[in-house]
């Protein structure tokens, strides 16, 4: 097991270095001179002059490189952001823990919602109960979650007054008042995947209900509800396990949205920002950041995948 | 023809509403100039953030200006954009998947390049590519095209590999058909099904994606209506006019679901084993 996940960590190395190399040329795609746009057009040559070594771009492209890369890999060093005045790194320290937390929760509720609702659907198969899941779960994938945030702050928050109409409260200032300043935000962000899982895990656990190992499991006296999550459920896990870990990035993604609708601090503000003010720096530290957890999400899923089903080999 | 369709409504209920739902909602939409609508841009001082009234019927916004008329021409806008993004990345996703489904020395070199482009999560991929090349409508579309090829050229490349392999592809070729006649005439008009499947729904995630990004403030720029901007100022003013939010919101969710619902139904239609529900 150790040896598998570390000869898959090692695949990763490739991606990884392509990843920071697109991080890094980003600032070089940009059509016209980045430290003119970045200065702004009306800048004073001295300024530009300025931001341009500053950014480094007045040396050779080789040069730059290896400085990216030396910085990257021995000071964990990002640059620094223009529009916070702040290291890229500080900023992302600051803002990316949230939108994780935000992400993960919205998982771990869409991973709950969708399998039960999904397993429902497929053990009521053809009933009126599959048809509402079905219906509901087809609304679910076409509304923007951004706009069913705004409906329910607007009913939940504002209207009703249950929860806060945006804003974030740290844990350590109480759990109820972290959990609430959370909730409309999370079920805005977990809708999308809740579906979607959904269908996932009623398509898959209704192919394996088909086997003939489930018909013998009911044969020989299991009972419905344990025919369902052992038999059932346990050997329909793949394709949903890889569901939800392509929806970790997808919630990454919707995430900067959502912030956006109830004003959380997290990365969506920040990367919004950044693409106004053109802070390239922050841009590029920002994606490096992203396509890195993302490869490490893919790396768990395929982890799982093995720890969850014995017949897909080590090798 | 009557006959077939009567079979397909019967078959397939939830694929006929789809198909009604979309056709009625492009027509409402791309024919907007014909319905005698108030000019979406024109500001009505004396009515600003009126509800909905005879005059106008969904209310109007911060400028008085007809929120029917924007919610309108906003789904034109969003429709024209879905669209302009599934041919630009069916085309491009056509090129790439057949040439690395063909030539298998391109296959490496495509495949991996098109696989760094997965590696990013959607929307911030393409906010990453309108970093380089800018804000506005036009750079998200050429964005979002960008960001959904890899999904449409690992679909032609798969269909490409097992129709290569096809006894009329090696007949075609044992006849003296060159590479070019042989993917272009033999396999590719069998091989282009699940493409045409998977554009369908690349026109509905694009539609969400653009909303998105559009109500962040990075897409289509006011005052021009897009769905998303129009709903990024809708929230500015939940308080005092709330029914701003329900029609934009609602006009995606429609759009979106049509395209979901005819997509699933051709699904069905051209790979009778996929059924599902």
């Amino acid at each position: 097991m150790f040896r598998y996940v570390l000869a898959r960590a090692v695949q990763m190395l490739p991606l990884l270095a392509v990843i920071s190399f697109l991080s890094f040329v980003l600032i070089h795609l940009v059509p016209g001179d980045p430290a003119v746009i970045m200065a702004g057009m009306q800048a004073p040559d001295s300024v530009i002059e300025q931001v341009r070594q500053e950014m480094g771009l007045d040396r050779p492209f080789h040069t730059q490189v290896l400085d990216w890369y030396q910085a990257l890999v021995i000071r964990g060093d990002l640059g620094r952001s223009y529009f916070f005045h702040a290291p890229v790194t500080q900023a992302l320290a600051e803002r990316l823990p949230f939108t994780l937390t935000l992400a993960a929760l919205s998982m771990l509720v869409a991973t709950i919602v969708g399998v039960t609702l999904g397993s429902i659907a497929a053990s009521a198969a053809g009933t009126f109960l599959d048809r509402a899941i079905l219906v509901m779960s087809l609304v679910g994938i076409a509304m923007p979650g951004f706009w069913v945030g705004l409906v329910m702050m607007f009913y939940f928050a504002v209207d009703l007054g249950w929860f806060p109409t945006g804003g974030y409260t740290p844990p350590i200032e109480g759990v109820v008042p972290w959990l609430r300043s959370l909730a409309l935000p999370v079920f805005s962000l977990a809708l999308l995947e809740s579906a979607l899982i959904t269908r996932m895990t009623r398509a898959s656990l209704l192919d394996v209900l088909g086997e003939d190992y489930i018909r013998t499991a009911h044969a020989k006296g299991v009972g419905h509800r344990r025919v369902l999550t052992r038999h059932g459920l346990r050997n329909s896990l793949i394709p949903i396990i890889t569901i939800v870990g392509t929806s970790f990035g997808n919630m990454i993604g919707g995430a900067v949205i959502i912030e956006m609708v109830f004003s959380l601090p997290g990365i969506g503000r920040l990367v919004t920002m950044a693409i106004l003010s053109r802070d390239y720096p922050l841009i590029q530290g920002t994606m490096l950041v992203i396509g890195i957890i993302y490869v490490v999400v893919n790396l768990i899923v395929d982890v799982l995948y093995v720890a969850v089903d014995p017949r897909i080999s080590y090798a | 023809m009557t006959a077939r369709l009567t079979k397909f409504a019967r078959q397939r209920p939830t694929g006929l509403v789809g198909i009604v739902l979309l056709v009625g909602l492009v027509v409402a939409s791309v024919g907007a100039p014909l319905w005698g609508l108030a000019d979406p841009l024109e500001s009505d001082y004396l009515s600003m953030l009126s509800p909905p009234a005879a005059d106008h019927v969904l209310g109007t916004d911060q400028y008085g200006r007809d929120l029917l008329t924007r919610v309108i021409y906003g789904a034109r806008l969003s429709l024209g954009i879905g669209a302009s993004v599934m041919t630009l990345a069916a085309l491009a996703g056509l090129v790439l998947g057949s040439l690395a489904g063909y030539f298998s020395r391109l296959d490496g070199p495509i495949m991996r390049g098109l696989d760094v482009l997965m590696a990013f999560p959607a929307i911030l991929l393409a906010i990453a590519i309108m970093a380089i090349l800018g804000t506005g409508a036009r750079n998200g579309v050429i964005a979002l095209a960008i960001v959904y090829t890899p999904r449409c050229a690992r679909i032609v490349r798969a269909s490409v590999l097992s129709v290569r392999q096809r006894t009329f592809v090696e007949a075609g070729q044992a006849l003296g058909a060159g590479d070019a006649r042989s993917l272009g005439i033999h396999i590719l008009p069998n091989a282009i099904g699940p493409l045409v499947v998977q554009m369908i729904f690349v026109f509905a995630y694009a539609i969400l994606a653009d909303a998105g990004l559009s109500f962040i403030g990075v897409g289509t720029p006011p005052p021009t209506p897009s769905l998303g901007n129009i709903l990024a100022e809708a929230r500015d003013y939940l308080m005092v006019a709330p029914w701003l939010m329900w029609w934009p919101g609602a006009a995606i969710a429609a759009i979106v679901l049509a395209l979901n619902l005819c997509g699933d139904a051709l699904r069905e239609v051209m790979d009778p084993r996929q059924r599902s529900g």
